[in-house]
């Protein structure tokens, strides 16, 4: 994004060597990779025997279970339970690492528990809470119990009995839903005060580096950086409220608002000004976002996922461009480019990597992410209900919430409002569309390299050359490329098990996920503190962007679901069958 | 003229009031008088799903997902 006056150029002068220590693009990437570095060293660089044996036995349990029943057996559940628990976040240095970038927890009435929990409180809520985990325990060993004797029944006809196969199946479910209540981990104390103070330390050292070869003075980013997380802070305490959270609005929405708060209020402290780097922290969060969008993902779901999330996806982008430039006149491109983005691919995180891509304001990424959410809390709860209501099949209303509730959050609760079934569907299409975010950004960048920044300087009609583009292309989006393909190469080369095991829950959620949240949290403070209200509502002008977004997002809804049933009831019935 | 700070800190505090009285009042009354918010809400708090998150990986259920549709479409 820029927060330069438009009519400065930006980057007009040639690439130089000294760029790779001078410039923010390069310094996101070198601080990306330092942590995705540490995270592959620490997570995947060595595949643990335990965890090979524990695949292949439980993959071997599978196949025979698929070989001898028509439905999925109690034994198959268990073996994929098994690799489900295989976790590489779970090591030593994993759990350190946790403690110090953990965020403040889930609070309802109270925001100090957000940061301390006592061991009393913690051991009256727990003993509150035992009837009913005892409860839900002996539900969960009855359900299976009654699960094993109408398996048995439907083995000892052979599985030739349709009647006894289909209540085989249905206990089965029923046991599993009853699991499901008795997963939750018991509360624990917490005290984030000291691990918060010592993260914080870390953060000026990790930033503090690259702002010192930069030129800036690091002792005044130091003292400036203490304020940012501190607010920073209260923006995750705010979004871990239970209400907030249900709403889906998150500590980025809570840093914007916070930040805003206070600049058009009492003033943004001018101490505090050295350490709002809004695109430093950002180019950095994308470049270890790269990380978590991993291609081998795409087949998930097979051929259907494709087409509903890559196919579907693109046309809406474009067509809601094109529908901004040449019907609703939007006048500013980089605007529209980001709530298309925002609306057709996955919304927040698609809004920053686009708006980074093409440089737009951080007043028009404010403007995106704050359409998005009010419609995604619409639709998180509408969607499911007229699906309901209407009685669409689990798996046609998964991929039509998977591909056009813009937050993937939103369309996990809202699938599994509908059912199990629904929520694998919609968070597997919504997995896939994050993956699109990669492609997204890099053809912005390059869409707007090669044709939008030379028309805006009047060098339209005239070749660019690769030279220019270079200059031009925002870095850090090879950054986030490479991130992206070195990690789907390391995912594709594991299998989607260990690639689960080691890459999701070691590399990504044991490092580069926490670390690329902090990013963007920090991020967003700069952006709220930077903000000012008025400059904000400029870009309401005659209510475009709405307008903009909801026709987007009616077309999005129309071509989702066509292709949905298209794809898994019509064209591949028998993976929609399987599911 | 950049107003007081007695002005600027009173405009703050007016802020938080209603800021306040939205996360404490509004939100709250909102979520228990629509049916379908309620229903909502128990299956969030359920399967601690965070409505919120940006992105896939900070989901658990989308590896329980993906696990679930690859595994039916290989061990079926």
């Amino acid at each position: 994004m820029s927060t330069e006056n438009t009519n400065v150029v930006v980057d007009d002068g040639r690439a130089k060597f000294s760029d790779l220590w001078k410039k923010e693009d390069y310094w996101a990437i070198w601080l990306g990779f330092l942590v995705l570095i540490i995270g592959y060293t620490l997570f995947a660089a060595q595949t643990p025997l335990k965890f090979r044996e524990t695949v292949t036995t439980a993959n071997q349990i599978m196949a025979a279970a698929a070989e001898k029943a028509p439905f999925k057996t109690i034994e198959w559940y268990a073996a994929q339970e098994s690799k489900k628990k295989l976790r590489a976040r779970d090591s030593s240095e994993g759990k350190t690492i946790a403690s110090y970038t953990r965020t403040p927890g889930v609070w309802k009435d109270n925001p100090l528990e957000s940061f301390y929990v006592a061991k009393e409180d913690v051991d009256a809520a727990n003993a509150r809470a035992k009837p009913v985990t005892d409860s839900a325990k002996a539900a969960e060993a009855a359900t299976l119990e009654n699960a094993k004797v109408a398996q048995k029944a439907a083995e000892d006809a052979g599985y030739k009995d349709s009647w006894l196969n289909a209540e085989a199946e249905t206990k089965i479910n029923a046991w599993r839903k009853a699991k499901g209540t008795t997963s939750k981990a018991l509360a624990k104390p917490m005290n984030l005060f000291p691990t918060l103070a010592v993260f914080m330390v870390v953060l000026i050292v990790f930033f503090g580096i690259g702002m010192a070869f930069m030129g800036n003075n690091i002792a005044q980013f130091g003292l400036a950086f203490i304020g940012v997380f501190v607010v920073a802070n209260l923006a995750f305490m705010m979004g871990s409220q239970t209400t907030m959270r249900t709403y889906g609005i998150n500590a980025e929405a809570w840093a914007i608002i916070i930040g805003m708060l206070i600049a058009n209020t009492v003033g943004t402290p001018s101490v505090i000004k050295p350490a709002i780097q809004t695109e430093y922290y950002i180019k950095t969060g994308l470049v270890l976002l790269g990380a978590e969008v991993l291609f081998d993902k795409i087949v998930a779901i097979g051929i259907p996922g494709v087409f509903v999330a890559w196919v579907v996806t693109p046309i809406v982008l474009v067509t809601t461009y094109i529908f901004g430039q040449k019907v609703l006149k939007i006048s500013s491109k980089t605007l529209n480019i980001t709530i298309s983005a925002d609306m057709s691919v996955c919304g927040t995180s698609a809004a920053i990597a686009t708006a980074a891509a093409c440089r737009a304001k951080k007043e028009e990424l404010t403007l995106s992410i704050g359409i998005s959410l009010v419609f995604t809390a619409i639709m998180m709860v509408a969607m499911p209900a007229f699906i309901k209501a209407v009685g669409i099949p689990e798996v046609l209303g998964g991929a039509w919430i998977g591909g056009t509730v813009d937050s993937t959050g939103a369309v996990a609760a809202a699938g599994a409002f509908l059912g199990e079934k629904a929520m694998y569907v919609a968070a597997t299409i919504k997995m896939i569309q994050n993956v699109l975010i990669g492609v997204t950004a890099f053809f912005v960048a390059l869409y707007w390299t090669t044709k939008v920044e030379p028309a805006e300087q009047g060098m339209s009609g005239r070749s660019v050359g690769i030279g220019e583009i270079w200059n031009r292309f925002p870095k850090f989006v090879i950054g986030f490329l490479v991130a992206s393909i070195l990690a789907s190469m390391l995912s594709g080369s594991l299998g989607p098990d260990l690639s689960g095991a080691m890459v999701n829950e070691g590399l990504v959620r044991g490092i580069a996920g926490p670390v690329r949240t902090w990013c963007f949290v920090l991020a967003f403070t700069s952006i709220g503190l930077g903000t000012n209200f008025r400059e904000l509502a400029h870009y309401f002008k005659g209510g475009k962007p709405i307008i903009l977004y909801v026709c987007g997002q009616s077309f999005n809804l129309v071509l989702t679901l066509l292709m949905a049933y298209i794809m898994f009831y019509l064209v591949f019935p028998d993976i929609t069958a399987k599911i | 003229m950049r107003p007081s700070f007695c002005s600027r800190l009173t405009r703050l505090g007016l802020a938080l009031a209603v800021l306040l009285g939205i996360v404490y009042g509004l939100a709250p009354l909102l979520l228990n008088s629509f049916a379908p918010l309620r229903a909502y809400d128990q299956i969030v708090r359920e399967t601690d799903i965070i409505p919120g998150v940006l992105f896939y990986s900070e989901v658990p259920q989308t590896r329980d997902a993906e696990m679930n549709n690859r595994d039916s479409i290989r061990y079926r």
